[in-house]
């Protein structure tokens, strides 16, 4: 393990520690926010969850009603936590690689809050009923433009580091990187623009809200983690990618596949029918960008079994990658023409939400975030048995949703749905123990996340451990840190070719 | 690879998609031409999909609720659903009548809201003929239908409201809808008492009558009867039926 590693020069140490003390505040704020707002879409997820079985628990309140609570719940885990988890990961990635401290943390900051704002005003807004009801756009309509406006703060300075970069090799991150810069504010432009501004047919605003969900998912989430997912593996085993060269074809497959997915939601309307079929073909061959990545990943991961085992961060990553080729499956499941007669309105939708949110990017997120944060505090984590809690919650949790609402439960709502001499009711009981143990599952992400909010905030204020050996899942002396060797990224790959 | 091809590669490989599944869809289905009732006759009258009610203020109130959550307003072709041939769910259908105006759903049929409410799950029935079923349950019932579909907002889980040709009654105890109790205020009873009413809520001195967030929204709700007649080249309807033609 040792031979690969390098002696990085004292200079290019500084520099790290440069960057990571810039980013410092804006990259913080955005785990911790993010986190915070984890814990808000997790707890009205639980309740959410067994409202969709116990209509009248705690009353019959206006603002804590399913209809309400529901869309709060996705907004709040989509713009709350996914994307600023995402900011966080990606300012952070951009500097590092392009190896430029930022001289704009302020700016980020305040941007960091304007968003918060905006996210905040969004799910009030939502509680007290002034929601869209658009999917994944639930805020109410004057919030996009803060939220773009934000969003441009942040983002123009990871632009800005990546064009002085320092060096000329291009790592496949900053691509990933580069490529979620990008595409975010065109899909988000483009969906707030058609959907809520422009006068389009009402059918083709929601095929085009449709897209908007599969398009976040598939090339700003997707991205990001796959990004973190490649510097993370390569970083804490101190190997180079497997094969560099199917990393690179591995995004462009991405980015060619993944902008024709997501219309097939509304498969049977009458919109143009090459719409539904052409989207149901993409994000069932989108599995072949993701199954490339994982896989390299993986083989990536694998050369060093030890540190998987060890580093929270390579174990959550790989946890990440794991969902992301169950979420390749599910999708080559749920897009197929015959699974979408069965699944289209069920719960399985919301499964397939999840695995990519949570199974997917989140743990590809606290991957990062376990890596990330003890660089830019200077502290450790303070305890491992934090870590595991909140590892095997996750896990027990997201499987459980994506087993019950996804395969399960959406296949038996769909044949109930189909069943169309048997009264409604019974299509509604049958799905009776698929929500309950939705609810049980969301209880323990739920448990999970509180613990590890708990610790991200002790973190955050700096009552992490001062010590230089950092926080292992297992006991045994290594001689090499499990977070690798330090040393820039493209070492690896000088010394693989 | 270079900035340069890079940036070349995403606005094409984006771009493409983007021209053929947005733009250009999009510019297309605003502009439809209209559709003639019968192609071959060159005197037929142009179809217009007519809709009295509080349409767009109705659908807003029905999304920022939420209700597109468990409700459908979708009647899919028969290769992938089936509930084209549930009762009452895609129009009336009637054999000793004749009667048979079920139907897929059409894009005119969303055309007075700003975005079709198409749904995210069917955790409740689909809404499509929501208007149909409505009158029918409320003549059974004995109410209005405005009436009818108060009481069912105020508690869905009412089993008065379903209510058999014989008198018997159908338990709703199971249903998971939400209560839209925040549509209703409770007021002072004055004379008679309001028409729309709940029934059972009113005391000596209070009854509990819906607001304007409840009308509007029953108004939208009675509009939907997504079975009125297509020109021919637009009516899907189901093929095994045996009732005499309707023209």
């Amino acid at each position: 393990m040792s031979e690969l590693s390098h002696d990085s020069s004292t200079e290019d140490t500084q520099l790290r520690a440069e960057i990571d003390r810039s980013l410092r505040h804006p990259v913080m704020f955005f785990f911790t926010s993010g986190a915070a707002w984890l814990a808000v879409s997790l707890i009205l997820g639980v309740l959410a969850s067994i409202k969709s079985h116990n209509p009248e628990f705690l009353g019959e309140c206006a603002q804590l009603q399913y209809g309400r609570v529901f869309p709060a719940h996705l907004n709040a885990l989509v713009y709350g936590w996914g994307v600023q988890a995402g900011f966080g990961v990606l300012i952070w990635l951009m500097a590092r690689l392009s190896r430029q401290p930022s001289r704009n943390a302020g700016t980020i900051l305040v941007a960091g809050h304007i968003w918060n704002l905006g996210v905040s005003i969004g799910i009030i807004g939502i509680l007290f009923g002034f929601g869209t009801g658009k999917q994944w756009m639930e805020f109410p309509t004057f919030v996009w433009p803060l939220l773009l406006a934000a969003y441009a703060v942040i983002a123009i300075w990871s632009l800005v580091a990546f064009r002085i970069r320092r060096g000329e090799h291009v790592y496949i991150s900053q691509w990933y990187v580069l490529g979620a810069l990008l595409w975010f504010p065109w899909i988000y432009l483009t969906a707030n623009l058609y959907v809520n501004v422009f006068d389009v047919h009402p059918l083709m605003a929601t095929a085009i809200n449709r897209w908007f969900r599969q398009a976040m998912i598939l090339l700003f989430f997707a991205p990001i983690a796959i990004a973190s997912a490649y510097y993370i593996t390569a970083k804490v085993t101190a190997r180079a990618i497997y094969n560099y060269t199917y990393a690179v074809g591995g995004f462009w497959a991405l980015a060619i596949i993944a902008p024709w997915a997501g219309m097939h939601a509304v498969m049977g309307s009458p919109i143009p029918v090459f719409l539904q079929y052409v989207g149901a073909a993409a994000a069932m061959l989108v599995a072949v960008p993701l199954i490339a990545a994982g896989v390299n990943i993986l083989k990536t991961a694998s050369q060093s079994g030890e540190a998987t085992a060890h580093s929270p961060s390579l174990r959550f990553t790989v946890a990440g990658i794991f969902g992301m080729l169950l979420l390749a499956v599910l999708g080559l499941i749920l897009a197929h023409p015959d699974a979408i007669a069965y699944t289209q309105f069920s719960t399985a939708v919301y499964g397939y939400e999840v695995l990519a949110l949570y199974g997917f990017f989140s743990m590809c997120m606290f991957g990062a975030i376990y890596f990330i944060v003890p660089r830019v505090t200077r502290r450790e984590w303070l305890s491992r048995r934090l870590i595991r809690t909140h590892f095997w919650f996750s896990i027990y949790g997201v499987l459980l949703i994506v087993l019950f609402c996804s395969i399960l439960g959406g296949f038996q709502q769909g044949a109930a749905q189909r069943a169309y001499d048997e009264s409604w009711s019974s299509a509604v009981l049958s799905m009776f123990p698929y929500v309950v143990a939705t609810t049980l599952a969301w209880c323990a992400i739920l448990y999970a996340n509180i613990f590890f909010f708990i610790h991200l905030t002790l973190m955050w204020i700096r009552l992490g451990r001062r010590s230089s050996h950092p926080t292992l899942l297992r006991h045994d002396h290594t001689t090499v840190s499990p977070h690798g060797p330090e040393g820039d990224i493209e070492e690896l790959e000088n010394a693989k070719a | 690879m270079t900035i340069k091809t890079f940036l070349i590669g995403m606005l094409a490989s984006f771009g493409v998609a983007w021209m053929c599944i947005i733009a250009i869809p999009a510019a297309k289905m605003s502009a439809l031409s209209p559709v003639k009732m019968n192609v071959e006759d060159e005197d037929a009258p142009y179809y217009q999909r007519k809709v009295a009610g509080r349409v767009m203020s109705g659908a807003a109130i029905y999304g920022a609720n939420g209700c597109y959550y468990c409700h459908t307003q979708l009647i899919r072709p028969t290769y992938l659903g089936r509930q084209i041939w549930r009762k009452d769910a895609a129009g009336i259908y009637d054999k000793d009548e004749g009667i048979d105006t079920r139907r897929e759903t059409s894009h005119y049929d969303y055309k007075d809201e700003d975005f079709a409410r198409v749904g995210r799950m069917r955790v409740g029935p689909d809404l499509s003929n929501f208007g149909h079923r409505a009158e029918m349950y409320a003549a059974t019932a004995g109410m209005s239908p405005a009436q009818w579909v108060m009481e069912h907002l105020y508690n869905p889980r009412n089993s008065e409201l379903f209510v058999g040709n014989e008198g018997q009654k159908t338990d709703m105890s199971w249903s998971n809808c939400p209560s839209q109790k925040q549509m209703f205020d409770e007021n002072n009873l004055n004379g008679q008492g309001d028409s729309l009413a709940i029934s059972g809520q009113t005391t000596e001195s209070t009854e509990v009558i819906p607001n304007e967030q409840a009308l509007i929204l029953t108004s939208y709700l009675l509009t939907l009867k997504r079975d009125d007649i297509l020109p021919d080249m637009l009516a899907n309807k189901p093929k095994d039926v045996d009732v005499k033609e309707e023209n």
